[in-house]
């Protein structure tokens, strides 16, 4: 149930409140009242179709890359 | 093939700290989402012999009690709409599950999101809202409640089921069981900050914050065999790209808006003080107080209890693969996709 998903902000919607996110592919209306200062391009944790945090992109981008060179190894 | 190195060097380096230690690790991984990843990515086979793994009551659903199932069903039938995560569906009541009622024509209905939920209900639908969850689905909550007040809807109200994880968690390692490390639950610090755990600091139990992918399951445990070497008690933060030193504070500030403590039963655990949330009275036009015999669990062979309190793996209930299997649970362990028995029934090699 605390399943949480990283997904990218591709538009805030006119109250602040909602923006639209992408995931995999796939465009979701989420509540963002509990982040400061969102912004497009942004990477934000989404639990229960509310953002709960930013995700720090460089710390994420690291991890990633851990992971993307792990995959690669073992395809 | 650099980082299949790396990735070795830190299996290897998380052995040989155990080795240094000199004895099996009893490691309790608290959130359920950490239970699926350990058993899906093959870490009790892969540290077998190092670390026994051992999965805690973070998990909403494994703790809910069937009580709660039953009050719902009862409100749906006496013409309430229920909306609830679909998690919750398959849990047993005394006689039947919300899925099973549903079935038979109650007006359950499934949220995504009880934000969303509350932008959809009909004016003429009497709507509950299932609030299960720990700490990370509460500001959900909270959300969900402020849109009620300004669309000043009069028709929804919220069946409270929330839980704390500090007060369990607290019980847990007073009373109820003997661990080497913890892997505290990475989106429960998400909102509450590495802050909100400093509490484990005084059991003298060595812990860390930990994502839910496979690195960060192995870099967490790196951590923990270290700080278990160092006879290091801090709260360590493995999920730094996400979980802050204070939390998230505007979600913090909702919960403290709308909620307050009140005493909430764990199943395994009983009945708690402090252990949960409910609306604070200002809002309790909004609440549906449930009344059930906390005591009376239906079904006296299912072993959920001990297997929540690490006294029992899964594959020892009498009741595991036999009768109880992920399409008839007949625990709330079996139900959910976060539940231990799930998970090892899933992807557990006990055989």
């Amino acid at each position: 149930m605390c399943l949480g998903y990283p997904a990218k902000v591709v538009e805030i919607l006119k109250d602040g409140k909602k923006a639209i996110v992408d995931y995999l592919g796939l465009k979701k209306t989420i509540n963002v009242s509990l982040i400061k200062e969102v912004a497009v391009g942004d990477y934000l944790l989404i639990h229960s179709g509310v953002a709960i945090e930013k995700i720090d992109e460089k710390e994420a981008e690291e991890i990633e890359k851990l992971f993307g060179e792990v995959r690669d190894a073992n395809s | 093939m650099q980082t299949l190195e790396k990735v070795n060097t830190i299996i290897n380096t998380i052995k040989n700290n155990i080795e240094k230690i000199g004895r099996q690790l009893r490691i309790i991984e608290v959130c359920g989402t950490h239970t699926v990843s350990i058993y899906r990515n093959g870490f009790h086979t892969l540290f077998k012999g190092y670390i026994d793994f051992i999965s805690g009551p973070g998990c909403p659903v494994c703790v809910t009690h069937e009580g709660y199932i039953d009050n719902l069903i009862e409100l749906a039938k006496m013409n309430h709409t229920i909306y609830t995560f679909g998690d919750l569906l398959k849990v047993p009541g005394k006689s039947m599950s919300l899925a099973e009622a549903k079935a038979k024509g109650a007006k359950i209905k499934i949220m995504y999101s009880p934000v969303d939920a509350v932008e959809n209900i009909a004016e003429d639908e009497e709507a509950i809202i299932a609030a299960v969850g720990f700490e990370t689905t509460v500001p959900a909550f909270a959300l969900s409640l402020e849109k009620v007040l300004e669309k000043d809807l009069k028709n929804v109200k919220f069946a409270c089921e929330l839980k704390t994880i500090d007060q369990p968690l607290k019980i847990l390692l007073k009373d109820h069981i003997k661990v080497d490390g913890l892997i505290l639950p990475g989106h429960v610090a998400t909102i509450l900050g590495v802050d909100g755990f400093k509490f484990v600091e005084e059991f003298g139990i060595p812990s860390v914050i930990s994502g839910f992918e496979k690195y960060d399951i192995l870099l967490s445990l790196l951590s923990l065999t270290q700080s278990i070497l160092d006879n290091d008690f801090t709260v360590k933060n493995e999920y730094k790209r996400v979980v802050k030193k204070e939390g998230n504070t505007v979600a913090i500030r909702y919960i403290e808006r709308f909620f307050e403590r009140t005493d909430a039963y764990f199943r395994g655990l009983g009945l708690i003080e402090g252990g949960g949330l409910r609306l604070k009275s200002e809002y309790s036009a909004f609440s549906i107080q449930l009344e059930y015999d906390y005591d009376s669990l239906s079904n006296s062979a299912c072993r959920c209890a001990d297997v929540l309190t690490g006294k029992l793996k899964p594959f020892e209930c009498p009741l595991f693969e036999r009768v109880c299997t992920p399409q008839t649970p007949k625990g709330a362990c079996m139900v959910s996709q976060e539940g231990s028995c799930n998970a090892y029934f899933r992807f557990g090699k006990w055989k």
